[in-house]
């Protein structure tokens, strides 16, 4: 996820805002930041939601996944 | 007491529907191509949703799956910079086709609640170098998308999947910026449906047996707040294009349904395209 979109990111769940905390990254031709790795904290309902392989996985706890990654 | 169809899966509960939604879209997506039931091929199929050669040659290869039932951005109006919502995105075709009308400097973010579909998205977009597209796991009752931030929310063919309709339409309208449009493409209930069908977990994922009719749909938009809202197309959804929307293996699984039922099926569904807005 490029670090301009979290600011239309929000948690699922109380629509609050999120930080983020980055485990890996990449840059985009344009030269912006890709996060690959990281967690999307709601600083409202203090849930963390994954980026993982770049993936954002805004579920909201309780709904069941697809499968373990 | 009428005798149900032998994969009657659908026990009314959210919970297990959005399961069985999932685990059957997590199945299509790991196809190399798009429909592999004996219907007709990929690209009949975009031709009759409304797409044109163009369309298809720009997006990379694979993300045309053939699970739309029309083509919402058609008649969308769109400016370069402006951003897109996708509500189950799959494999991201609409989101592609987007992202080449926003441009650069607009953003396409596409939300499906299916982590295959979302990973075989994302790379897609990587392939077209299209970063101007992102993908986000999530449900569509559930829109991880900040407040009045979007200008067009397209869905194709999926919020017939919802168990939870009116939750769609209200976070729709949330995200929505004043003056922004919906544009739906899906499939609602115009007669009566067998209820072979009607109770079939396979037809459920195949997009007939969880949808309403069209007087709920609007019904629905309606209460959300939505205004301006238009029927812009209709046209009949036969069981051949539903059987795409659901692995192989499932439709093995799946009761045969006689030629009275496929008839009536033919006769009982349509695929629509709404357009709603959200009002200054």
């Amino acid at each position: 996820m490029r670090i301009s979109t979290i600011k239309i990111l929000c948690c699922p769940v109380c629509h609050g805002r999120l930080t983020l905390s980055v485990t890996e990254t990449t840059v985009l031709e344009d030269g912006e930041e890709d996060i690959v790795g990281g967690t999307l904290t709601c600083t409202a309902c203090r849930v963390d939601y994954p980026v993982r392989e770049g993936i954002p996985e805004m579920i909201p706890p309780g709904a069941a996944c697809s499968e373990d990654k | 007491m009428t005798e149900k169809a032998d994969d009657t899966g659908l026990s009314g509960k959210a919970g297990s529907i959005k399961d069985m939604v999932r685990t059957s879209y997590a199945a299509v997506a790991q196809r190399k191509s798009g429909c592999c039931c004996g219907g007709p091929d990929l690209d009949a199929i975009a031709e009759a949703h409304g797409y044109s050669e163009e369309d298809l040659e720009k997006v990379p290869e694979g993300a045309h799956l053939g699970l739309g039932c029309g083509n919402p951005l058609a008649l969308a109006s769109l400016k370069g910079g402006e951003t897109v919502l996708d509500l189950g995105s799959g494999a991201g075709f609409d989101c592609f086709l987007a992202a080449y009308r926003v441009g650069p400097k607009g953003h396409v973010i596409g939300v499906d609640m299916t982590y295959e579909m979302v990973r075989r998205a994302r790379e897609h977009a990587e392939t077209a170098a299209l970063s101007q597209v992102e993908f986000r796991l999530g449900e569509i009752e559930h829109l991880p998308v900040e407040d009045e931030s979007i200008d067009l929310v397209i869905s194709n063919c999926v919020i017939n999947l919802s168990p939870d309709k009116e939750q769609v339409f209200r976070e729709a309208y949330r995200v929505l910026r004043q003056g922004g449009t919906l544009m739906i493409s899906d499939i609602v209930i115009t007669g009566i449906l067998p209820e072979k069908v009607s109770q079939s977990a396979v037809m459920y994922a195949g997009c007939i047996a969880g949808a309403v009719s069209q007087e709920e749909y609007v019904r629905l938009l309606e209460k959300a707040g939505f205004m301006a809202i238009e029927m812009l197309e209709s046209r009949p959804y036969p069981l051949e294009e539903a059987a795409c929307c659901v692995p192989d293996e499932k439709l093995a699984e799946g009761p045969a349904f006689t030629a009275e039922e496929v008839a009536a099926v033919a006769g009982a569904v349509a695929s629509v395209k709404i357009q709603a807005k959200k009002m200054l």
